[in-house]
């Protein structure tokens, strides 16, 4: 059955090339199927009873290769399937005038590689096939981020994310050669073996924490994400978002797994950066000006907000509280869904809205709802979800976070009570700034007038960009309404990171059920006096007239708010985290008759340019003074070979070697 | 009743944080003063007479009424009204002062000293390094003397934490203080005010070499 | 799921009524301290009616937020509503973290006001969007921390559950109660833009928060705004006067307890307005921010009651 599989993926991916540029994506969305649909019921399969075996096979180079899909794996491995699919269907609609053919074809096999690579990720368990399977996975991905070579930035943008996927993939080589030497196993129990012989696990975890970092863009590690989004094309970036972070996060809870003691520490550990990593991206992302590099920062902020869940998970094993571990550990794995669901739908309307107007800058946009109403109304819904408001699913996770917090609060030691309340603190301000960013971009994108003359052409985007959206925010909002259905299966795999004897139930310290009923009554009561009003107003004389200036006649659409006036009043006070430059010089006392001024005001990303580009800076500068050695001069090489062979006889002479 | 007392403190710390007019902060003195007579009656109990005339006078004579009065003098003699241009800005010294209170906190929890209250250690903590930051971040010579004198208070409420062990210790810190009061009003403040008919620290810069 | 047995409307429809009243309280209170004598205390409500019954006027510019956004807001702050108990009478909707549910809920009606004020493409409903949003933005941990904190020292986790735990024993308590209360009166301020962040006198829409992102929304949509700030008022001061009444006395005692702590609630604002100016635009985030700080104090003092901090 596999080797059907393999051989039919094989076959598509010879063909593909071969076909015309319209049969193309349907080929993919096939091969997406193939895959998508046996390996949606062995995950099935697993959730209901039990980890399953599928293969295992041994190679002289690799090793052990040992297919196991397991509760964990079987959640991404659904997430995975229902994003890369929504992608695919989407991408029958998007990027039709493109006419390259190779480009296409490299694009349509390397997303194919992609979804293989990712359910590789999930489902293998040994280290060196994991890390092909990882390679495969990153490799795909970057070929794709490059996809719009010809712009400017795509290349600069790919590299940087090669490069640093790299520095992560070290680490993790780094991790599993330790552990593969110190155990003589490969596989992931191997950890497990070896934590538990170990006294301080906090290293080693660390270690595997910041590898996988990379991919996840906790702070400092982020600096490649932003960017990457921005070129790729937009059902990329959903799918990357969505997606292919995840499998950072799916790593670390992989480890968390086999964590035997040092608990609390890496608790608080994780808990810090996730909330540094949350706050960091949000404010961020009020910056923004590209509708991408917001949703990516703001994609930032939700891995922190998953963090959040795991940090607290890990302090409730370290103090004892398993109710804290097992309300973190579910919120962080409803939160993994929930991203997945509204920030690819974001992605993607993002796509159709690019696809129209040829721009992802906000304030060259405005007036979208009138011109696209389906867009804005998904782009309107997904946002709510990405608030974290109710009736949606963003806000199931964070309440069930909330309600860990407080539980903790009730039972905890009073260090880490303190370290709750900030976390309360904190994670109650990112959901006002996330209501203050996405009430930008969506206020500026789509509501007032047209801010350039851009948008006039456009109209609604295809429909086959659309459904895939409609299909996630359904699921969104049915999460949102009815918590109870994914929650029980959710639960299923939490039960395996917190065991059972210690008779802890979700129902016992939140009512999930009751909060899908309060958002029922909330849409109720909208719905009602929706019809209400329309009833009323029916009768009543309606007039359009021209928006209240203030008694000022001669408006434009240039002096309606834009992304800087949004974000200036914020800035006042927020500039610690922000980098700006502002060109504008105020009039001087002098000037009676002042000239026409200009005002220009630009951001950037602190940490990137305080700490990474001198980090950069310094290794440039190291390499170039070693380039000394390189003359180009052969009988200089064979000099230096001569001076090695020296040093090492002399380091066997002294017998240090 | 002394745990109220040193909430309503604290309350005072965080409210000195977002003040900017000196006659609030004076307030705020005037205020810390009145409460700090309250903590310190509440505490030292069993004290002899004279102590506790000292400490009354200390608290409620010195720091509630001296030292606020002249300040308010001061600032008459002087029109003083704002402290306008603070080094940092007040949102940031809000929520630095805020840390500090709970940095504090969890300081005085891990310390795991017998001998000092975890409340009155925190408070005086975070209202020592108030007033730190107070001189830190401000610029007008008088918010520096406010500073002085919650730095004082501060170290006032800490040794009355250790009072009741020591009482020694409690008289030291209020000569200590009402050693620095006398110093701060009469010499730095008249002085400079006299000599430069001014009160911004930059132009301290003057008297360097 | 939804309770509809008689008791469990008594709080929503006490909300109710004072809601009437509360704005007629506050004006009337301001004339008084004035010297004048001020329109009737039903002169709200009738201001309402009226606006229900005329027609609209729409921006050229709106879209189909202006048509939802105020209904949006209003069912918002209806579904808050619904979560609020008083003294003993259960609410009609009460769970467990039901007051995560309140603040999000009326996160939402937040959220549609602000694109309401942004869908008329005026420059200075901008701005009073954009300050509406990070006010409210900013009050939001103090809240959590409050209630994080009562949750805390009362092991309950809903409105109901923690006004009936909480037993007033020491005089930090009673300290704590006091500092709630002032919190939560402080939010109702921010939340409904009154003073100091906003003046809801002043007509310089450069300075205006609340008052200008509603400039384009007339007749039965502003009707419902009106209503919309007078219910938020309403549940503020049902959420502060729960701190001062025991769920096990007398209906009568608990009724008349109500209506005196609303009223007096409704004279403090009305005299504060009238004694106070606006603080400067600068200053409004720090002292919306300084709330959070000393709820951090309250969560301290729980701990002292709960004999954690010594």
């Amino acid at each position: 059955m596999g080797f059907i599989l393999l051989f039919s993926i094989l076959i598509g991916i010879f063909f593909l090339p071969y076909l015309s540029n319209s049969v193309k994506p349907f080929l993919r969305l096939l091969i997406n199927l193939i895959v998508a649909i046996p390996s949606f019921i062995v995950a099935f399969n697993a959730v209901q009873y039990g980890p399953q075996n599928i293969w295992i096979g041994e190679f002289s180079i690799t090793g052990v290769w040992e297919l196991k899909i397991d509760e964990l794996s079987a959640f991404f491995i659904a997430i995975i399937n229902i994003s890369i699919l929504a992608s695919s269907v989407y991408g029958l609609g998007y990027l039709k005038e493109n006419k390259n053919s190779i480009a296409l074809s490299i694009k349509f096999i390397s997303s194919i590689l992609l979804h293989v690579g990712l359910l590789g990720v999930c489902m293998l368990q040994n280290f060196i096939p994991f890390m092909i399977s990882w390679e495969v996975m990153s490799i795909s991905s970057f070929m794709l981020v490059i996809f719009q070579y010809h712009k400017p930035n795509a290349i600069k943008a790919g590299l940087n994310y090669l490069i640093q996927m790299h520095i992560g993939v070290v680490l993790l080589m780094v991790g599993f050669i330790i552990v593969g030497n110190t155990t003589g196993q490969s596989n992931f129990d191997a950890i497990g073996l070896y934590f538990s012989n170990h006294n301080n696990n906090f290293w080693l975890f660390l270690v595997f924490f910041i590898g996988f970092s990379f991919k996840i863009g906790f702070l400092t590690l982020h600096t490649w994400m932003p960017e990457a989004y921005a070129v790729a094309p937009s059902n990329i970036s959903g799918v990357m978002s969505g997606v292919v972070k995840k499998m950072g996060i799916y790593g670390i809870l992989r480890i968390l797994f086999y964590v035997q003691n040092t608990r609390l520490e890496i608790g608080i550990f994780i808990l810090t950066i996730s909330l540094a990593t949350c706050l960091y991206g949000i404010i961020n992302a009020i910056m923004q000006t590209d509708i991408k590099k917001l949703l990516s920062y703001s994609s930032m902020e939700n891995m922190g907000i998953i963090g959040i869940g795991l940090g607290m998970a890990m302090i409730g094993f370290g103090v004892h509280d398993l109710a804290l571990a097992y309300l973190g550990f579910t919120a962080s794995l409803l939160q993994i869904l929930n991203h997945a669901l509204f920030k690819t739908s974001l992605f993607f309307n993002n796509g159709g809205i690019y696809q129209q107007t040829r721009t992802r800058n906000i304030d060259q946009l405005g007036g979208l709802s009138k011109y696209m109403p389906i867009t804005s109304i998904l782009f309107l819904l997904s946002s709510i979800a990405a608030c974290g408001l109710p009736p949606f699913n963003g806000f199931v996770a964070e309440y069930i976070i909330y309600s860990g917090l407080i539980e903790g609060m009730n039972a905890t030691f009073v260090t880490t009570e303190v370290f709750l309340l900030l976390c309360l603190i904190i994670l109650s301000l990112v959901g006002g700034l996330a209501i203050f960013t996405y009430s930008k971009v969506f206020g500026l994108v789509f509501l007032g007038n047209p801010r350039s003359e851009i948008i006039t052409p456009t109209k609604e985007a295809p429909l086959l960009m659309l459904i895939p959206q409609i299909i996630l925010m359904s699921i969104a909002l049915s999460i949102g309404l009815y918590p109870k259905f994914i929650l029980s299966y959710i639960t299923k795999i939490v039960d395996v990171y917190v065991p059972h004897y210690s008779h802890v139930s979700l129902d016992s310290y939140s009512d999930v059920l009751e909060l899908g009923h309060a958002g029922s009554i909330f849409i109720l009561i909208v719905l009602v006096l929706i019809i209400v009003r329309k009833f009323v107003l029916n009768k009543k004389t309606i007039e359009y007239q021209v928006t209240w200036g203030c008694g000022y006649e001669t408006k434009n659409t240039r002096m309606q708010y834009n992304s800087a006036s949004w974000a200036d009043y914020f800035l006042k006070f927020g500039n610690f985290f922000i980098g700006h430059h502002n060109s504008f010089t105020p009039l001087k006392k002098e000037d009676i008759f002042p000239d026409d001024k200009k005002m220009k005001i630009s951001y950037f990303d602190k940490i990137e340019s305080n700490l990474i580009q001198p980090l950069l800076e310094l290794v440039n500068y190291t390499l170039n003074k070693l380039a000394v050695i390189q003359t180009g001069q052969t009988q200089y090489y064979i000099l230096y070979g001569f001076v090695f062979l020296l040093f090492m006889s002399i380091l066997t002479f002294f017998k240090i070697l | 009743m002394i745990n109220l007392l040193i909430i309503i403190f604290t309350i005072s710390i965080i409210y000195l944080s977002v003040a900017g007019r000196f006659q609030s902060f004076i307030n705020i003195l005037m205020f810390q003063g009145i409460v700090l007579c309250g903590i310190a009656m509440l505490e030292l109990k069993e004290i002899s007479l004279a102590n506790l005339l000292f400490i009354l006078l200390e608290t409620l004579v010195v720091k509630a009424i001296i030292v606020p009065y002249f300040l308010g003098k001061l600032l008459k003699k002087n029109n003083l009204t704002h402290d306008s241009t603070p080094n940092i800005p007040q949102f940031t010294s809000l929520i630095i002062n805020s840390s500090a209170i709970i940095f504090s906190f969890i300081l005085a929890y891990n310390l795991h000293e017998e001998h000092i209250k975890i409340t009155y250690f925190t408070a005086s903590v975070s209202a020592m390094f108030t007033g730190i930051f107070l001189i830190i971040s401000r610029r007008k010579i008088i918010t520096h003397i406010i500073g002085y004198m919650v730095l004082e208070n501060g170290i006032f409420l800490l040794s009355l934490a250790i009072g009741a062990e020591l009482p020694m210790i409690v008289n030291t810190g209020i000569l200590l203080d009402l050693f620095t009061s006398v110093l701060v009003l009469g010499f730095f403040v008249s002085k400079i005010s006299n000599t430069f008919h001014t009160v911004e620290i930059e132009k301290l810069t003057e008297l360097k070499d | 799921m939804i309770n509809i047995e008689w008791k469990y409307w008594i709080p929503s429809l006490l909300m109710i009524i004072i809601s009437v009243f509360f704005q007629g309280i506050i004006n009337k209170t301001r004339a008084i301290t004035s010297g004048r004598k001020g329109p009737g205390l039903l002169q709200s409500l009738k201001d309402v009616t009226k606006l229900f019954k005329k027609g609209a006027v729409f921006s050229t510019s709106s879209s189909y937020i202006s048509q939802i956004a105020p209904s949006i807001y209003f069912a918002s702050v209806l579904a808050a509503m619904m979560v609020i108990p008083f003294a003993g009478y259960p609410a009609l909707l009460s769970f467990k973290g039901d007051f995560i549910f309140f603040a999000y809920i009326l996160g939402i009606g937040k959220l549609f006001l602000i694109l309401g004020a942004l869908d008329a493409g005026s420059p200075f409903q901008g701005m009073g969007a954009n300050r509406e949003a990070l006010f409210s933005t900013l009050v939001e941990p103090a809240f959590f921390v409050l209630w994080g904190s009562f949750a805390m020292l009362t092991g309950q986790s809903s409105f109901i559950d923690i006004y009936s735990s909480l037993h007033y024993g020491s005089d930090v308590s009673y300290l704590l109660g006091g500092m709630a209360a002032y919190i939560l009166g402080q939010i109702a301020m921010v939340e409904n833009s009154r003073l100091p962040v906003d003046d809801p006198r002043t007509h310089l829409e450069l300075t205006m928060t609340h008052e200008v992102m509603i400039l384009d929304v007339s007749g039965f949509d502003l009707g419902l705004i009106f209503s919309a700030t007078a219910l938020k008022f309403a549940l503020y001061g049902t959420l502060i006067t729960n701190f001062f009444v025991n769920p096990n006395w007398h209906w009568s005692l608990s009724l008349i307890i109500f209506f005196v702590c609303q009223i007096v609630f409704a004279v403090s604002v009305g005299i504060a307005e009238s004694f106070r100016a606006r603080a400067r635009m600068k200053r409004n985030p720090q002292l919306i921010l300084s709330l959070t700080s000393i709820s951090i104090l309250i969560f301290f003092g729980a701990l002292i009651v709960m004999n954690k901090f010594l």
